[in-house]
């Protein structure tokens, strides 16, 4: 009965401090620990402050399993942050669901998943994919060439690609996956692979450590972003200042929040985290979807005065808040977020230079219900 | 008809009278039983049931994933003795029994804790199913939609051509479809 007690309000922090995913897990960390220390220093909540128990799953699903478990049981906590590759969500999923935990999950994947005991906060395909290829397949052509890491998430975002792109009169004209620890020369291989089948676009959901051994390779080869550039939907100015700005420069990559969206909100953002971190604090949408989903649950857990998953939940679902990349809300029907959908294109400085965004947060379709085949049909 | 398999009941709990009196109910109703004493730690999780003597630390002593439970567990609260809800909870138990228990309350005891642990495999086994099915049914659109414009078939003959591929392969439709559509795509491609 946390309600009754006056003591920290304890929250799990669960992302991958060291090992092969750790560039981009530390973002969602430090987003974490920046919206518990402001809403700390702002007195907490109720009163209460947020306490944080951290552990380092290091880029191991199973240790994340190990560790939600040990949060759950030993340390009385009920609201998990973390997790970033689907197979640690997938890994944690069994644990919150039997203990009734929340997870708070603060990244884009693949849809076709609805927990009741997950709080989606990162995007849903058709808020990434599906602007994604409307963006690029008239400017650049209908030769789409998958390359990802050898996992779930780039297996099932690649299935909706195939079907987003064959609806629109394009082709896949070949599909690689590389394990997420292989070394530098197996990226080699493969972009020399891509370049002799002569795509328009090459679409990675290559993630982690290796990002940076990918365009690395591009570059390697002397291969012109201008001509046949790589889109993601998650190579962040965190993985760009991992691989040199030089290297990312002009590719492409869709997210609900680059650190350039211009808007007051983001720009007070902006400066209070350099301030706090220093002006290289690398600013991306993990770390603003890791941040603005403690601000929902701070919102939440204002109202429900309780942590526990059966109170704390229904006051969840209805959440709307400012975040850095606009208004957004959780949608009740979903459990997904209303994101907003943009594009970037990579700047000499590391930045995205914004080419395209939506003028709302569009609505979460995790299974694509509401989503046309063609893009006329689409929501964007 | 075939025998219904036997059942393994794991004991852990201190030899007594209670801990004889339940080994001989589940005796009488044709279990396989093994006592595990001293208390061994972690768990174990091999067999049908475990049925555990109530600790204050048991949901740290055992050993599987919560929601990946390998088989019921039934913890055996000892008379006198106050158990945490909150420890039972954590712990993922299926039942509790006073300890000793009185014999005729075993047998049904330990069936609706192993129903209701077969039934919740039986829906996570479904959840898994459905959202395969829910991936592939946008999967078998396009290869019925690539069937009728190619072959000029209505959608139920497109539909009726993948199943009987299905069954002829032992395979779900919807990996027929996407068979289907990736040799589409390679002959588009070329």
């Amino acid at each position: 009965m946390d309600g009754l007690d006056d003591g920290p309000w304890r929250v799990g922090v669960l992302f991958s401090n060291t090992g092969f995913m750790a560039v981009i897990e530390r973002t969602q960390i430090q987003g974490t620990l920046a919206a518990i220390e402001e809403i700390n220093a702002a007195g907490g909540v109720a009163g209460r402050p947020l306490q944080p128990v951290i552990y380092d799953p290091a880029s191991e699903p199973a240790n994340f399993a190990r560790c939600a478990r040990r949060m759950m049981v030993e340390d009385q906590v009920r609201s998990i942050f973390g997790c970033y590759t689907s197979s640690s969500r997938k890994a944690v999923l069994p644990v919150v669901e039997r203990l009734n935990g929340l997870l708070w999950y603060p990244t884009v994947y693949e849809g076709f998943e609805f927990s009741p005991n997950v709080v989606y906060t990162g995007a849903s395909p058709n808020q990434t994919c599906v602007v994604l290829c409307q963006y690029l397949m008239p400017r650049f052509g209908p030769r789409f060439f998958f390359v990802g890491s050898d996992y779930v998430y780039p297996r099932e975002t690649n299935r909706i690609m195939r079907e987003l792109i064959g609806a629109n009169g394009g082709t896949v004209v070949g599909e690689r996956y590389l394990p997420l620890w292989a070394p530098r020369r197996d990226f080699r291989a493969a972009m020399a692979e891509i370049r002799a089948a002569q795509p328009d676009v090459i679409f990675s959901t290559v993630v982690g450590e290796s990002t940076t051994y990918l365009y690395q390779s591009y570059a390697d080869l002397g291969m012109d972003p201008k001509v046949m550039p790589i889109a993601s939907i998650t190579t962040t100015e965190a993985e760009i200042a991992a691989m040199g700005h030089d290297v990312g420069e002009g590719h492409f990559t869709a997210a609900p929040y680059f650190a350039s969206v211009d808007n007051p909100r983001n720009a007070e953002f902006v400066r209070r985290l350099q301030a706090r971190y220093g002006s290289d604090v690398s600013l991306n949408m993990c770390f603003e979807a890791a941040y603005f989903q403690v601000h929902v649950f701070a919102r939440a857990l204002a109202e429900a005065n309780t942590t526990d998953t059966d109170l704390l939940r229904p006051f969840v679902m209805r959440t709307e808040i400012e975040a850095p990349q606009g208004r957004i809300a959780v949608n009740p029907l979903t459990g997904h977020t209303d994101l907003w959908a943009r594009i970037g294109r990579c700047n000499r400085r590391g930045q995205f230079d914004l080419v395209m965004q939506s003028t709302r947060a569009l609505r979460a379709d995790p299974y694509l219900v509401g989503t046309g085949r063609t893009f006329g049909e689409c929501v964007a | 008809m075939p025998a219904e398999p036997t059942l393994f009941a794991r004991i852990v709990a201190p030899p007594g009278p209670g801990t004889n009196s339940l080994r001989r109910a589940l005796l009488q109703m044709r279990a396989r039983v093994a006592v595990d004493w001293p208390e061994p730690d972690p768990l174990p999780s091999a067999g049908d049931v475990l049925m555990a003597v109530y600790a204050p630390d048991l949901h740290r002593r055992v050993p599987w994933m919560p929601g990946q439970a390998p088989l019921a567990l039934v913890v055996l609260i000892p008379a006198g003795r106050t158990a945490s809800a909150e420890v039972l909870r954590l712990a993922g138990c299926d039942a509790v029994l006073p300890h000793p228990a009185p014999s005729e309350v075993v047998a049904p005891t330990i069936q609706v804790a192993r129903d209701k642990f077969r039934y919740e495999g039986r829906l996570r086994g479904r959840i898994d199913k459905l959202e395969e099915t829910l991936r592939s049914v946008r999967t078998v659109e396009r290869a019925k939609a690539i069937l009728m414009a190619e072959r000029n078939m209505s959608e139920d003959e497109a539909y009726a051509l993948l199943r009987a591929r299905a069954m002829e392969r032992c395979v779900t439709v919807g990996a027929v479809a996407t068979a289907l559509l990736d040799s589409h795509d390679i002959l588009k491609a070329t």
